[in-house]
């Protein structure tokens, strides 16, 4: 049990880039900052016009607002989480402990599923608290909307779900940075940054 | 009471009474039944029973049978000859075609914990780059199952201990091959296993460093009561650092036993003079003894203790300047002589 912890407590430490130097840490800042401002911006615009459900777009469409951010995340993340251990052989010196190779794989995956639930999680939080606070009686909105908690949770969970564990089933498959991020991102780069990794990585023998 | 399945224990000389960490207060507490209870009438620490491994077609460890008892025990053999494979296969990162391979009696590729007695430096590269070496053994102390204030200390001990006290706050990344080495090395002790399996431990190392090393792992094993498996093809490591070897050759064991009865001494006496040696190994001959030419000794195979005598007559004739007489001994290199 505590050498599980000790993979999972380490996994989070890479995701936050704790103990790895000041550069590490820039990027989880970033990433947590850009899933949070959609939502911030909606809090503000909610608490500045009163017309919100009509023009804001809902919890629902949070997802698809943040869906970006969402996956560039994970893209920069998952990979961090297995291929350093491969790359450097470290691996080797985790499966001769106390440890299968199935803990191994679900504490990291906990891990990377913990850090990307509690970002999906403080969105939503942040917008339903806007929501409910600049609504004319927060009660009675409280009361009309309290069906949308469950299903935020279970949305949440099911998005966090599927952020994690893509991205790790495919970095499980390579131990290079530039070439996962090639492959398995693929989409995302081919229309945000003209496929340029991947084209270099094609090459790549 | 829950025991947590760990022992801990500062670098003192001998070994410790192994303890508990109660999980709710991370104290110590009496060692009920923890994987690491060590039974001291219990002599042999790693046993193969007719173990094979086979990788397709070939052949890697054919039926061998031996044990690893107390002490520093050397896997001697040229490449191929299926060491680290033997190696593997007691760690549980193999399992056997054939036959078992024994940790105390537990096998590793069916007990999880039974690994936690065992500690590993692998031949290759297995250290991250980017976090220091203080940061690496406490996490890798605490993946062996010790609490994170004493994996601190711990890794604290182990780093002074192999002589990295004051390079353990820098990036491993910026080490040499050298401290490299070391910190492979401290991390096989993290945990304070019972026995530690080196795979080339000096593999890479300069003459100096290599020295350095080989004496850390003597004093590891005999300073620390912690049993060592050191598995090598240069012969000279084994011979200087090890009491005992197994000699493993084409995935069959060819010699086994202490290392003393490998170097023991020969009747061959070797004479090693300044000067005069044409003229002695002709003295001698008229003595009837015959010497022939070794190097810059002469060496002689004794029959009888008045052959002394007679050496010590041509050596007076021949007004020969003698440098040293002494037996000659065995070496370890002689087992490969003799097998081809």
């Amino acid at each position: 049990m505590r050498a599980r912890k000790a993979v999972f407590t380490d996994g989070i430490k890479t995701i936050l880039g704790v103990g790895h130097g000041s550069l590490a840490k820039v990027l989880p800042v970033l990433l947590f900052g850009a899933a949070m401002t959609p939502a911030v911006i909606m809090a503000i615009i909610a608490s500045m016009f009163e017309v919100i459900g009509d023009v804001l777009p809902g919890h629902a469409d949070y997802y698809q607002v943040v869906s970006i951010v969402l996956i560039i995340f994970a893209a920069l993340v998952a990979p961090e989480l297995l291929c350093p251990d491969r790359r450097n052989g470290v691996i080797s010196l985790y499966l001769v402990r106390p440890l299968t190779t199935t803990d191994y794989v679900i504490a990291r995956w906990l891990a990377f599923f913990s850090i990307t639930l509690l970002l999906v999680y403080s969105g939503q939080a942040v917008l339903l608290a806007s929501l409910i606070l600049s609504a004319d009686e927060p009660l009675d909105y409280l009361k009309d909307n309290w069906k949308d908690i469950p299903r935020i949770l279970a949305a949440g969970l099911l998005v966090a779900i599927f952020i994690t564990t893509l991205p790790l089933a495919i970095s499980a498959f390579t131990n290079r940075r530039a070439h996962r991020c090639g492959g398995r991102d693929w989409p995302v780069h081919h229309l945000f940054s003209d496929g340029r990794n991947f084209n270099r990585m094609r090459r790549r023998p | 009471m829950h025991h947590v399945p760990c022992r801990y224990y500062g670098l003192v000389s001998g070994r410790a009474k192994p303890v508990s960490i109660s999980p709710q207060s991370g104290a110590p507490q009496a060692d009920l039944g923890d994987p690491w209870a060590y039974n001291p009438l219990v002599a042999t620490l790693l046993q193969a029973k007719s173990l094979t491994k086979r990788y397709g077609a070939t052949v890697a460890l054919d039926s061998v049978d031996f044990e690893v008892q107390e002490g520093i025990t050397g896997l001697l053999g040229p490449n191929g000859a299926g060491k680290s494979t033997a190696i593997k296969l007691f760690l549980g990162l193999l399992k056997p075609t054939s036959g078992s391979a024994e940790v105390m009696g537990d096998k590793t590729y069916e007990s999880v914990e039974a690994r936690a007695r065992l500690g590993y430096m692998p031949e290759h590269d297995c250290l991250p780059t980017a976090i220091t070496a203080s940061e690496f053994l406490t996490h890798m102390a605490q993946v062996s199952g010790i609490p994170p204030a004493f994996a601190r200390i711990r890794a604290a001990d182990i780093l002074r201990h192999v002589g990295l006290e004051e390079e353990r706050y820098r990036p491993i990344g910026q080490y040499s091959t050298g401290m490299k080495q070391r910190v492979k090395l401290a991390q096989s002790l993290a945990h304070d296993p019972l026995v530690v399996l080196l795979d080339e431990p000096t593999a890479g190392l300069d003459p100096g460093g290599r020295e350095d090393m080989l004496r850390l792992i003597r004093r590891t094993g005999r300073d620390f009561g912690i049993s060592i498996v050191l598995s090598s093809h240069l012969m000279g490591d084994v011979e200087t650092t090890c009491d005992r070897i197994i000699v493993l050759d084409g995935g069959r064991v060819t010699e086994e036993g202490a290392v003393s009865g490998f170097t023991q001494e020969t009747e061959t006496l070797l004479i090693e003079v300044y000067d005069n040696r044409e003229e002695l190994v002709i003295a001698l001959a008229s003595r009837g003894i015959i010497a022939t030419l070794d190097g810059s000794s002469l060496a002689v195979e004794l029959e009888s203790q008045s052959e002394y005598d007679a050496i010590r007559d041509a050596l007076v004739e021949t007004n020969t300047r003698i440098r040293r007489m002494a037996p000659r001994r065995h070496q370890l290199t002689d087992i490969f002589r003799s097998d081809s």
